[in-house]
């Protein structure tokens, strides 16, 4: 299945084959290739998902990977965005030089009346010599069609010809099967404008991060308030305290079940048993807000805004080494850092990608790590959750400004087209959150269980005492903490959120908690971010990237602790 | 016939037709199968300030360019 970029591609292998393949609404949602199996001539065949290109030309390191998969399958699926023919009719006439076997799916079909488009396909599948299918993969519109098209996919004859050649030919064929009508501009189209335009496009970004903040904050506690914290206090607290009685109220299994912390009764967050903290702090604390926030991200992702976000500061993210695309990558990061350093793919150069994972790494939190710092920061008041927020984005843009300066090399220029607005369906927007959070379950929690218990074993056999004498020094001194702290920062290696829970049961001032909270974010990626930056970036660039977390998370604990004491 | 312009100078809202590309052909190359080539319409929508990307329409695509690659694209403006 081969295409330009955010044509649907993704969307469609998906309904074919059952397998999720991410979707957004903008250029570069695959960057590496899924295959899935469909029923193909009473058998099964495996169709290749190949991410979006806009020539057999490599430009990219995405689009070298497109050719050499292409050159692998024995059926073409060209999947086109049908109202906008001309630039994908480009690739297709590439596609159709190879001579392989090949379909024509002219996507988003319901699109093109309402853009007051009409398309003659009987003409347009003779003039280039193969079946044209009509889809739409938002309703699974012609999707059985393009199935039984493909047992009779044909080999196209078609010329060999150089650029220009193919663009005279692709301007003269949509000359001929395309009419286009005048019409009113739609409501959509306006804001398409409006947001994009410097002016009021740079005071609506500023409305539409203040909303996403606030929507986070309203379905996060909402949830947490009158769905989570109600269960686990009516519900699970009488069973745990039964278990609590059985057990004797100390001792080994009671310290690891119900918590070494509960001289002043249990608490869910502070107790630190598997039973107490171990269920409510991934299942009623974080969950809520990963919700909220994949609601928010799934928002901003299929709208289709993100790509007018990243042309309104491109100038800003010129400074700072990147290009405007880059804000793409750099929003995924706030649900997990790990997509988001794959995406860097598509920034151009090794500098860029270098640049832009680093400040991911260091400056964006994830979303467990932010639910943390919503739910138990949030505490102490609201102003030292903007302030972590405020403190992050300063660092992000120094940090930028210094690499910029001081790495060789250039910063590519931006090329990138703007989607129209798109309303998905409800029921995709809903796949799409209930898969991130079944993951979430699935991976992230029982990380973060293991973690609670590993705490809880080291606690018992006074290990955490050593840790805190070695690391002591640099924690107490700079950055004002209480020696144990070290334990929490070590741990953040395995889970930022769970770490964060076990600096909570320190008793600290909000001063502390927000620089806990801040070297935590910075000072290093947690195992599935380190692995990943190893494959993307390569050893050395990992290293040289883990020593600049270092730095900048002593560093700026240091100063705003010091900050804390000339102001409190 | 008009005399040919920087599409970064050409008025929002304007459109015109490309006359040539001052360009190395890995740059041109880039813009081309983005629709963006000698011959072609194509109407500037707006630009952002402080030298900004620009913003163009050609057909039923909006693709924004860089203001550096912007100035090297010389457009002669419609009647």
């Amino acid at each position: 299945m081969v295409g330009n970029p955010n044509v649907g591609k993704s969307a469609i292998f998906s309904k074919l084959t059952g397998v999720t393949a991410e979707s957004s609404n903008y250029a570069g949602t695959t960057v590496g290739f899924t295959s899935g199996e469909i029923v193909f001539k009473d058998g099964l065949a495996t169709l290749l998902d190949v991410p979006g290109n806009y020539t057999l030309t490599p430009t990219s390191d995405t689009e070298r990977v497109v050719s050499k998969i292409i050159a692998c399958g024995d059926i073409i699926i060209n999947i086109v965005d049908a109202t906008n023919l001309e630039r994908n009719l480009y690739l297709t006439t590439e596609l159709l030089e190879l001579g392989k076997p090949m379909i024509l799916a002219l996507n988003m079909w319901d699109e093109v009346a309402h853009q007051g488009l009409e398309i003659d396909l009987p003409a347009l599948s003779e003039e280039l010599g193969i079946a044209v299918v009509t889809t739409s993969a938002m309703t699974g519109q012609g999707l059985k069609e393009l199935v039984r098209q493909l047992s009779y996919a044909e080999k196209p004859n078609s010329p060999k010809r150089n650029q220009d050649e193919r663009w005279a030919y692709v301007g003269s064929l949509v000359a001929k099967v395309q009419k286009r009508k005048q019409r009113q501009h739609k409501w959509y189209e306006r804001l398409s404008d409006a947001t994009v335009r410097p002016f009021p496009g740079i005071l609506i970004a500023f409305f539409v991060m203040v909303l996403g903040f606030l929507l986070v904050r309203f379905i996060g506690e909402g949830l947490i308030n009158y769905l989570f914290d109600p269960i686990f206090e009516s519900w699970w607290l009488p069973v745990v305290v039964k278990l609590g009685d059985v057990l004797g109220g100390s001792g080994f299994w009671y310290d690891i079940l119900i918590g070494y912390n509960t001289t002043d009764g249990i608490d869910f967050v502070t107790s630190f048993g598997l039973l107490t903290s171990g269920l409510y702090v991934p299942f009623a604390l974080i969950l809520p807000y990963i919700i909220a926030f994949y609601i928010l991200l799934g928002l901003l992702e299929d709208s289709g805004y993100l790509p007018r976000l990243a042309v309104l500061l491109d100038s800003l993210m010129h400074k700072v080494g990147l290009h405007g695309y880059a804000i793409i990558p750099t929003f995924l990061a706030f649900g997990c850092n790990v997509p988001a350093i794959i995406g860097t793919r598509v920034l151009g150069n090794d500098r860029a990608r270098f640049i832009a994972a680093t400040l991911v790494a260091i400056a964006v939190p994830c979303a467990g790590l932010q639910a943390m710092i919503f739910g138990l920061i949030g505490q102490y008041g609201f102003q030292y959750v903007l302030l972590i927020y405020g403190i992050l984005a300063l660092v992000w843009l120094v940090l930028g400004l210094i690499l910029n300066k001081v790495m060789k090399g250039y910063t590519p220029e931006l090329i990138m087209e703007v989607p129209p607005y798109r309303l998905p369906p409800m029921r995709l927007v809903l796949t799409k959150l209930w898969r991130r959070i079944r993951d979430f379950i699935k991976e992230a929690v029982p990380v973060m269980v293991l973690a609670i218990l590993a705490i809880n074993i080291l606690i018992s056999f006074g290990l955490m005492d050593i840790i805190g004498v070695i690391f002591g020094p640099i924690v107490i001194n700079i950055l004002g903490l209480p020696p144990e702290a070290a334990v929490p920062l070590i741990l953040g290696a395995l889970r930022k959120d769970a770490a964060l829970g076990i600096m909570a049961t320190l008793s600290l001032t909000a001063g502390q908690m927000v620089v806990g909270a801040l070297v935590l974010a910075m000072i290093f990626p947690c195992v599935a971010v380190f692995t990943v930056m190893f494959k993307e970036l390569g050893p050395r660039r990992m290293l040289l990237s883990t020593l600049l977390m270092l730095a900048t998370a002593i560093i700026v604990g240091g100063l705003v602790n010091l900050g804390f004491h000339i102001f409190s | 016939m008009p005399i040919a312009i920087k599409l970064s100078h050409l008025k929002n809202g304007q459109s015109s037709t490309i006359s040539q590309i001052l360009l190395p052909s890995t740059e041109t190359d880039r813009l081309s199968v983005m629709g963006i080539y000698i011959g072609k319409k194509i109407i500037k929508k707006h630009a952002q300030p402080l030298g900004g990307p620009v913003s163009v329409q050609m057909d039923g695509s909006i693709v924004a360019l860089s203001s550096r690659l912007a100035a090297k694209i010389m457009v002669q403006p419609d009647e």
